[in-house]
């Protein structure tokens, strides 16, 4: 009996929490690319992400095409022969923030903790894990990011023409600013 | 009984956390309106205008060239001997307005043009749906040749040659678009009173994706029956595009001379099946000048 109590209990508690979501549609996503020949800059503000406090979980999205480039043609070719946005036209990241509190947001104060998920990026997934930091201000959740991708690990080609003028090491950048999710 | 129930809702609870896809929750509807893009490598096809713009804040600096003719043997290497050259600025006003102005060696030419894109086709995911995209070019020419017959009474105005296109393009996959050009060519002044001064033509050119940085394409200018003299030729034109970082290569075969359209597409002499094939190349530089809002400090 009381394992059922127990089952349900944990069943019931996953219901009633989780109700905390924060979301935004304008979050800031950008990469930069630095090699002493060329410097490259994408960057978006029209990043999708979610964050659920009772699950511990923070998903974002972004369109490839989003991204906005000094040179427009670099924005064509890494829309055209890098990423392939007609074939993969977002990337995604679904992550677990497992030191996430789970309620008296107002007196939390500012943390850093590790966001461990998967990105997709290309049709490739792969795990990544990122130090984050988190800090509660005006009802919203502001988060800030920085980690380094591979192209290689996403199966993006780069021709050895164009090799010296594009990182081995890719720095993404993110930033987004999380209102309350109503339902 | 009462441990597997209890073990069912566990695992039910964990279930839901896991298959529940929190972007769902702010998933938004299909653009209004979102647009093809890069229907072809650049603004040309080989020699007429493609439906593609220079972007905004863009100046692109466009060297063109056209050896001479293949079948006039070893003597002239070949046709390399020989050189028609076409320098060029092209800049994009907006994303829709390119102004472009050149210099070519034939026939000592000056040429300016505007170009306006009408309609943009959208892509599949849109929810305004328009098929196709349609430009305006209109282009003047201005001959700066000594006068043949300097004795005879010459004007100004008999230099100018004007060419009005209408750009009609649909990419129809990934790799694929086509293109219908009708064309106007003005002349004022014509080799005799028997040839039109307004000649009109269509164009047909096709663009043909084998890898993301390498292209095929093939242009035709077909000139409607009597209005130049027989000695002219529909311009007929193969090529491939090379892109790399900054730069895209045309490599192209074409029995044209000329690179304006006044000249391709009622001056061109050579027979393509009969030899008078010419190699050929663009190089297009693009320079940004005015950056996008995200990168103005």
């Amino acid at each position: 009996m009381k394992y059922l109590i127990l089952g349900l209990s944990l069943w019931m508690s996953h219901l009633s929490v989780g109700q905390e979501k924060w979301f935004t549609r304008t979050g800031q996503i950008s990469f930069y690319s630095s090699t002493p020949v060329e410097d490259i800059q994408g960057i978006s503000n029209d990043a999708g992400c979610v964050l659920d406090a009772g699950s511990k979980r923070i998903q974002l999205t972004v369109g490839m095409k989003s991204f906005v480039f000094e040179k427009a043609l670099m924005q064509e070719h890494f829309n055209e022969n890098y990423v392939e946005s007609h074939k993969f036209p977002n990337a995604t990241f679904k992550g677990e923030l497992p030191e996430f509190p789970e309620s008296d947001f107002e007196n939390q104060k500012a943390f850093e903790t590790l966001v461990k998920g998967v990105l997709e990026l290309h049709g490739v997934a792969k795990e990544i894990t990122a130090k984050a930091k988190f800090a509660y201000v005006d009802n919203q959740w502001v988060s800030e990011t920085t980690f380094k991708v591979k192209p290689q690990d996403f199966d993006i080609e780069i021709p050895a023409v164009v090799a010296d003028k594009i990182a081995e090491n890719i720095e993404v950048r993110v930033k987004v600013e999380l209102k309350p999710l109503k339902r | 009984m009462k441990h597997f129930l209890a073990l069912f809702l566990l695992v039910l609870s964990l279930e839901v956390t896991a298959q529940e896809d929190l972007l769902s929750l702010i998933e938004t509807e299909a653009p209004e309106k979102a647009f093809e893009e890069a229907s072809f490598k650049t603004t040309r096809i080989i020699n007429g205008h493609s439906i593609e713009n220079t972007d905004n804040g863009v100046l692109d600096f466009r060297i063109r060239h056209r050896f001479g003719e293949m079948n006039s043997g070893l003597y002239d290497m070949f046709g390399l001997d020989q050189a028609s050259i076409r320098l060029g600025l092209d800049y994009g006003v907006t994303d829709r307005l390119t102004v472009g102005v050149g210099r070519s060696s034939w026939e000592k030419t000056y040429d300016g043009f505007l170009k306006y894109k009408i309609l943009r086709q959208t892509t599949k995911d849109s929810k305004k749906n328009m098929p196709i995209s349609v430009s305006w070019i209109s282009g003047m020419y201005v001959n700066t040749l000594k006068w043949g017959d300097p004795d005879r009474d010459n004007k100004t105005t008999s230099r100018f040659e004007y060419a009005h296109q209408l750009l009609i393009a649909r990419k129809f996959s990934e790799g694929f678009t086509a293109q219908l050009t009708p064309s106007l060519v003005h002349r004022n002044l014509v080799e005799n009173p028997d040839i039109a001064n307004d000649v009109f033509a269509v164009g047909a050119g096709v663009r043909q994706k084998i890898t993301n940085r390498l292209a095929i394409n093939a242009e035709y200018f077909y000139v409607l029956p009597d209005q130049i003299q027989d000695i002219y030729q529909n311009a007929l034109s193969l090529g491939v595009d090379i892109e790399t970082g900054g730069h895209v290569f045309q490599l192209h075969i074409t029995n044209a001379q000329a690179m304006t359209e006044n000249g391709f597409i009622t001056q061109t002499t050579g027979d393509f099946f009969d030899g008078d094939i010419r190699f050929g190349f663009n190089i297009s530089r693009v320079f940004t000048v005015v950056k996008p809002k995200e990168f103005r400090k």
